[in-house]
């Protein structure tokens, strides 16, 4: 039981529970302090320490570690040294107790080797995490937290589910690879959720945007990376998970393509990158898995990059949309840099963190004969490179359209804040890993759960990447005007539970353009008893969100209105029909 | 400026076969990479277009309820 002392969970959930208590200057300190703990804690971890007691009458292991939960550690560790240390000036109010919170939770389930641990720190994962949402206390946080919140409990009911259901079957709560059957099924949807795959991915681009800009950082490291370790560690080699991956990585990809939010559309390439980890799972060999972890350490890596890289444009601005930005280019230089490194990252260009670690999921897939995912695959990369690349870049520093000035005094329109050094000397490290990773592929290969083979720099491979990204910008540079972005939302499959329930009941909206008119009163008696019945709901749901401005903004976070209670009435539901199907 | 841009891609798609033909690039045919790269750069770019006008792209404010201008300003 000794060996629970060096488990990376403690610092983040002593530091947690510490910064609740703690004034502004201990929070911080500790928002550094506790995952350099935990880096010390895994540097002294060996491979094969297990801990293991009898709770209930189950046999539960709350801490084994292995290489596969090592290599996530470690990203984890520093993905939550780095975020810290890129929200040291602007986390504010509870923020830091969730953080801290969310990445111990996180780091929990990476170490569990039992489903009910895995279940524990599931739950506690999506709660702290949405919380880190709530926290910004603006914009639409309230309402995308609490989507947010009744899918993640959703999901964690499913897991408990499953996992009730594989102890009776089998006697047992090993979190090992599993067969797929009625139990393993429901916890392999639970993690589907978990990693975004569409369509239950909405919640993703849905509420990371919504976040401050610290804690967006933090919400990408963690919530679809613990599902990705889930879905490697239960699930490898199940050949579904090879196209839902391919499909995840197309599907984000487009919408990416789509966005004008900034931070929305790095959220959609989060579904996109999940994408070509979940296929790499799906593959299986050894390769294949390795391919998937070092591909999640990096992704870590460059997607906070970008997300800091976005955020300082965001917090220096106060703008995310690249329809009120552009010409930022001069004013923000040492950002634009920054986040450029972050860019040729995710696109694989030789010599950063992509190129040795995206690379190699696909080469194992294509090792395995999927020509056609293999081909998917490489075309996702094309628009990988066209959106965050060259579409996001230019529509926020360059676009001489923009709202932004190439000259502030000129163009006095949009004044740019200052950036807090905290928030470069993050990026800074950021970009740094990324380029070691880059330079010298060993650092990350080590890392990894089975020996690596792959040589990532041939000049065939060298030759075909740098083909593929310059064709790409030519590409861009061909249909520049039409893939700027336009001053519009997308809607995606948030649209079922956003907008359908009230079309079902009846519920008058604004007009939403010219030739759309909202429903006379008179359309409304027409309509039959069902429907007079829903527009009775929908009014009362009108006069209790008539009286939301007075509490907006106040206590609670959570957004009192029929979404709460519909998550509270479908997780209720959903108990009791899983209590109903298994007695 | 398109059509320069269009002359430029042409030639330098040109010189990635020659490339490939003479480096013995592994890819299916010579030209390949240069071929995922632009052809996946117009599907993408034109086919998330063409998606966008068909049922994605919608007025910012089709949620009514969501707060317009989601950012705070935190400018110093």
């Amino acid at each position: 039981m000794g060996e629970l002392l060096l488990h990376p969970v403690a610092p983040f959930l002593v530091g947690a529970v510490l910064v609740w208590f703690a004034p502004r200057r201990v929070a911080q300190v500790a928002m550094i302090v506790a995952p350099i703990v935990a880096l010390l804690q895994l540097a002294l971890l060996d491979a094969g320490t297990t801990v293991t007691l009898t709770y209930l009458g189950f046999e539960l292991e709350p801490f084994r570690v292995d290489r596969l939960a090592l290599a996530f550690g470690w990203v984890f560790a520093i993905a939550a040294l780095i975020g810290g240390i890129y929200g040291l000036t602007t986390l504010k109010g509870r923020e830091p107790t969730s953080i801290l919170a969310y990445a111990g939770a996180a780091m929990g389930v990476v170490f569990a080797g039992d489903l009910m641990t895995v279940f524990f720190f599931w739950e506690i994962k999506a709660v702290a995490s949405s919380f880190v949402i709530f926290s910004r206390r603006g914009g639409n946080s309230n309402r995308a937290g609490t989507r947010y919140l009744f899918t993640h409990l959703v999901g964690g009911k499913l897991l408990l589910a499953g996992a009730i259901w594989q102890q009776s079957t089998t006697g047992s709560l090993a979190f090992d690879a599993m067969e797929l059957s009625g139990g393993t099924m429901l916890i392999l949807l639970a993690f589907l959720v978990s990693a975004a795959v569409p369509p239950l991915h909405a919640w993703l681009p849905d509420a990371y945007p919504e976040a401050s800009v610290a804690g967006t950082v933090f919400l990408s490291a963690f919530t679809t990376k613990s599902a990705v370790y889930a879905l490697a560690r239960g699930f490898p080699g199940l050949e579904l998970l090879l196209w839902l991956g391919v499909m995840m990585a197309v599907y984000g990809v487009i919408y990416a393509m789509l966005e004008n939010d900034i931070r929305r559309l790095l959220s959609y390439h989060i579904v996109s990158q999940v994408g070509f980890m979940v296929a790499a799972i799906g593959v299986g060999t050894e390769f294949a898995i390795n391919g998937a972890v070092a591909h999640a350490f990096a992704h870590i890596l460059y997607k906070g990059l970008l997300l800091m890289g976005v955020g300082a444009v965001i917090h220096a601005t106060g703008r995310s949309k690249m329809t009120e930005l552009g010409g930022l280019a001069n004013s923000m230089r040492s950002v634009f840099t920054l986040y450029m490194v972050g860019a040729v990252s995710i696109s694989s260009l030789p010599l950063f963190s992509g190129f040795v670690s995206k690379e190699m999921s696909v080469a194992a897939t294509s090792a395995e004969g999927f020509t056609v995912a293999v081909i998917l695959l490489k075309v996702v990369s094309v628009g990988t490179f066209l959106s965050t690349g060259l579409k996001l870049p230019f529509g926020t520093w360059f676009a001489s359209d923009g709202a932004g000035p190439r000259d502030a005094a000129a163009h006095p329109r949009l004044r740019v804040g200052p950036v807090p050094m905290s928030m470069f000397i993050a990026m800074g490290i950021g970009a740094g890993l990324n380029l070691l990773i880059g330079v010298y592929p060993a650092v990350l290969y080590d890392l990894m759960p089975h020996t690596v083979d792959y040589v990532p720099y041939s000049v065939d491979k060298v030759i075909e990447k740098l083909q593929i990204l310059g064709f790409t910008g030519l590409g861009f540079w061909i249909l520049i005007d039409r893939l700027q972005a336009k001053a519009k939302i997308n809607r995606d499959v948030d649209w079922f539970y956003r907008r359908l329930p009230k079309i079902l009941m009846g519920r008058p909206t604004p007009p939403r353009g010219p030739d759309e008119t909202a429903p006379s009163e008179s359309a409304w008696t027409a309509r039959g008893d069902v429907q007079r019945a829903g527009r009775s709901i929908a009014l009362a749901q009108g006069r209790l969100e008539g009286r939301l401005p007075a509490i907006r903004g106040s206590e609670p976070p959570l957004y009192p209105t029929w979404v709460l209670g519909a998550v509270l009435m479908s997780t209720i539901l959903l108990l009791l029909v899983l209590t109903l199907a298994t007695t | 400026m398109r059509s320069r841009a269009v002359i430029v891609t042409a030639v330098l798609f040109v010189v990635g076969i020659l490339i490939d033909i003479v480096t013995d690039a592994p890819g299916y045919f010579p030209g390949y990479a240069a071929a995922i790269g632009l052809g996946g750069t117009l599907v993408l770019g034109l086919g998330s277009k063409w998606l966008a006008g068909l049922f994605i792209q919608a007025p910012e404010d089709y949620y009514p309820l969501d707060v317009p201008g989601d950012v705070e300003d935190l400018r110093g």
